[in-house]
């Protein structure tokens, strides 16, 4: 169990960041009709000007550096709104327009009242974009990720004092905003310092890593299991990296496109299998004692791969679905009684995760990371060389990284 | 000998000459008492050999028509060589765990016998069967009964096991005081119920649409019945608990798209979802059901050794009292009439039809075997 929060007073520093006079640039996402619906022009997903916040009581102004697209941010693109609320939260009274981005890495520009004194103007850091409440049940468990209310930087923004107090005006008010912007301004308990032998590129994959990280560490995973991970994406990479740095010993994984699977060979997979030519259930018993793997990871979220995973655990192994799904699956709960296995699932990262990323970036368990960055764009051609990009040409990249103006 | 056969669909029939098995070495002859009827045979029965072997089933060797019965108790007839120190006697009362296993597969040398590629049941895949005058199990199946637990008692103990099972397989030991939610009122989940009760669960929920067993669910101890067509059972369940923090723990002994879809939602973060249900085909599902609370669902099959042992011990020390389970008694000639389709077509009213296999013997069987009238 992760530790418990103890952060003290999240509703002060949950408050919405006031606003100064200025404005900046944002890539903020309108929802409406889907991307499919109507033409394909930028509509949906604005590079546009909004007013800039400053720092409130608790919370830390932070210039993001390198901001990555991820595949929550595609769906929503695509076929969203859907983690977007499209009408005032209950409890964020956020909804769109959202500034996009949630993996990020910046600089500390401005600090609120009251923040700790370990902060300093400068500071190297990223952002932990879970936004919650820490008296729900589950955040008394520590597992913030499981918020009742949670909620996300980058995807729904700010939260409100109380349900009662609508936000009137969405359209200009930027609240927590996220990192596709010139600033934003989150409570001191989402910042993370990052040393100094870690790139403010490489601490932009600290978020999608540990989304990989945290799904290892919930498994029943142990060193000496067969592992086998569904899809060579950017989270299948992650699990793949935390699998290697925690000493793995087979890790076998499925994936379909040419480039992908020459990704997840260079990040430590020690097979690599394709669906479409081979038996993916017939090879993991025969690569693990004759009996299947011990435990598996869904970084796809496809139908055939769940089918597959599930017959592909020996006796009691566990699935661990990563993915969230577009569309409800076929499932017959069967193939898992016969044989005693478990379904579980894992939702981003708790407290700690991002501190224990950091540290294996830092002292080389994850040494590979930085290949992980593909593209590097500017915040103006976020749609056609970001977005657009990754919906074309998916399986050659792995993250595209958006340059803010706090880099250095 | 006289034994119930399974056919094939709505083919049960009672024969009188099957052969008396051989006891060898190891091995114990028991005369059977009484014997249950289950959702599985029920399955079995109205469509078609699913379960049961068409093909000679790897270990057993045998295929239909098998002698059915798998909950069931006995008396030791005949010890088999080599069973002088095993603390088993003569005329001892005996639950018997009809599991079948080959010993040789990955889940057996991993102690999950229970979840063995090549496993089955007595009275299911061959191997005999209760629903005969005599049986011939391994050593290792014979459950001793204590004094104070009777025959029709033991012949509860095998659908208990699955409930003590499912409970043993939650994180029920670690939470200080579990609020779990159960759902389905049918034998399985009142198992389920009793022996949730009987681990010192703190409350105990039961989700059921109909209301006979919603009051077999009261009956047996469940602290509140949801009617899930009348209320909200996510909503109802965590005011239940205080409203701060879900239930911690839900178990499926329902086995349909909504019992599914709602014990993901019910528990709390982290909490797990225990399938014991066995289902008749594949349902829509939504792993984001999951997700959101990282929550787990996992699948439990039978009992093990442990398990029997376990349900013997709190039968024994008066922790559970499933009497009552018990709703028809039959003799083994009334078995398709007033067994399986009294269960098929009154399905509510019954929890346990038991077969009471001495009833209509010569008085002299009678005291040799059976003890409660």
């Amino acid at each position: 169990m992760p530790a418990t929060t103890q952060d003290g007073d999240h509703s002060v520093a949950n408050k919405p960041a006031p606003t100064t006079d200025g404005t900046m640039k944002a890539v903020r996402f309108h929802g409406g009709k889907t991307l499919r619906e109507v033409d394909q022009s930028q509509r949906h997903l604005r590079y546009e000007d909004i007013p800039e916040p400053k720092c409130g009581q608790g919370q830390i102004k932070i210039k993001p550096a390198w901001c990555g697209i991820c595949g929550s941010d595609l769906h929503e693109y695509l076929g969203g709104p859907s983690i977007c609320p499209t009408s005032p939260h209950p409890i964020t009274g956020e909804q769109v327009p959202v500034t996009f981005g949630h993996e990020f890495s910046g600089v500390i520009e401005e600090l609120g009242k009251g923040v700790a004194e370990k902060w300093k103007v400068g500071d190297r850091v990223c952002v932990q974009p879970i936004i919650y409440d820490g008296d729900c049940g589950a955040c008394q468990d520590g597992l913030i990720n499981c918020c009742y209310k949670n909620g996300f930087v980058g995807l729904s923004g700010r939260i409100c004092r109380s349900a009662m107090l609508r936000i009137i005006n969405t359209d200009t008010s930027p609240g927590w905003g996220g990192g596709l912007s010139d600033h934003l301004v989150v409570p001191e308990y989402a910042v993370v310092k990052i040393p100094d032998n870690i790139g403010l590129d490489v601490a932009a994959l600290v978020e999608p890593l540990a989304v990989g990280w945290h799904a290892v560490n919930a498994s029943p995973f142990k060193p000496s299991d067969s592992v086998l991970v569904l899809g060579g994406g950017p989270i299948g990479l992650a699990v793949i990296q935390a699998l290697r740095a925690r000493g793995c010993k087979q890790i076998i994984v499925s994936e379909v496109s040419q480039m992908r699977k020459e990704f997840a060979k260079e990040f430590g997979a020690h097979h690599v299998l394709d669906p479409t030519k081979d038996d993916i259930v017939a090879k993991c018993r025969e690569l693990a004692d004759g009996q299947g793997v011990n435990v598996s990871f869904d970084a796809a979220g496809v139908q055939a791969g769940l089918d597959q995973a599930i017959l592909a655990l020996r006796a009691r192994g566990t699935h661990v679905n990563i993915a969230i799904w577009e569309k409800r699956c076929n499932f017959f709960p069967n193939d898992l009684v016969f044989r005693e296995k478990t379904y579980m699932a894992v939702a981003t990262y708790v407290k700690g995760d991002f501190e224990d990323v950091i540290s294996a970036i830092s002292d080389g368990r994850l040494d590979m990371c930085k290949k992980m960055i593909t593209k590097r764009i500017g915040l103006d051609e976020v749609v056609e060389e970001g977005f657009k990009a990754l919906i074309k040409d998916k399986d050659n990249q792995v993250k595209i990284l958006v340059r803010g103006s706090g880099q250095i | 000998m006289r034994a119930a056969r399974y056919y094939g669909k709505e083919d049960v029939r009672i024969v009188d000459d099957v052969e008396r098995p051989t006891c060898g070495e190891g091995q114990v002859r028991v005369e059977t008492a009484f014997v249950g009827i289950c959702g599985t045979d029920l399955h079995e029965f109205m469509g078609g050999p699913n379960f049961s072997p068409t093909s000679p089933h790897p270990v057993t060797k045998e295929s239909i028509p098998i002698t059915i019965g798998h909950e069931f108790s006995g008396t030791i007839k005949e010890l088999g060589k080599g069973l002088e120190k095993s603390g088993l006697k003569v005329g001892q009362k005996l639950a018997i765990q009809p599991t079948i296993y080959c010993a040789r597969c990955g889940a057996c040398e991993n102690g999950a016998e229970n979840a063995c590629l090549n496993g089955g049941f007595v009275g299911l895949s061959g191997g005999g069967g209760g629903l005969s005058e005599e049986v011939v199990v391994p050593a290792e199946a014979c459950l001793p009964l204590p004094d104070n637990v009777d025959l029709d008692i033991g012949a509860l103990v095998e659908p208990l096991a699955v409930g003590w099972h499912a409970v043993d397989a939650s994180p029920i030991a670690d939470i200080k005081e579990p609020k779990c939610v159960v759902f389905g009122g049918g034998p399985i989940g009142l198992a389920v119920v009793q022996v949730l009760l009987a681990r010192g669960a703190k409350l105990v929920i039961c989700v059921e649409v109909a209301k006979k067993r919603q009051e077999f669910a009261k009956e047996f101890g469940a602290h509140h019945v949801i009617d899930p067509t009348k209320q909200d059972v996510v909503a109802t369940a965590l005011e239940l608990c205080g409203g701060q923090q879900p239930p911690d723990i839900a178990f499926d002994c329902a086995g349909v798209p909504q019992s599914i879809e709602t014990a993901c939602k019910v528990v709390k973060s982290r909490g797990a979802v225990v399938n014991v249900a066995i289902w008749e085909k594949s349902i829509p599902f939504n792993p984001n059901w999951l997700v959101f609370r990282e929550a787990s669902y996992k699948g439990v099959l039978g009992y093990q050794k442990k398990d029997f042992e376990g349900v013997i011990k709190a039968l024994g020390e008066g922790k559970i009292k499933p009497a009552p389970m018990i709703t028809s008694r039959i003799q083994m000639d009334r078995l398709v009439d007033d067994g399986y389709w009294a269960l098929i077509k009154e399905k509510d009213k019954h929890v346990k039809i038991l077969v009471d296999m001495r009833a209509g013997l010569s008085d002299t069987a009678k005291v040799v075997s059976s003890s409660a009238p």
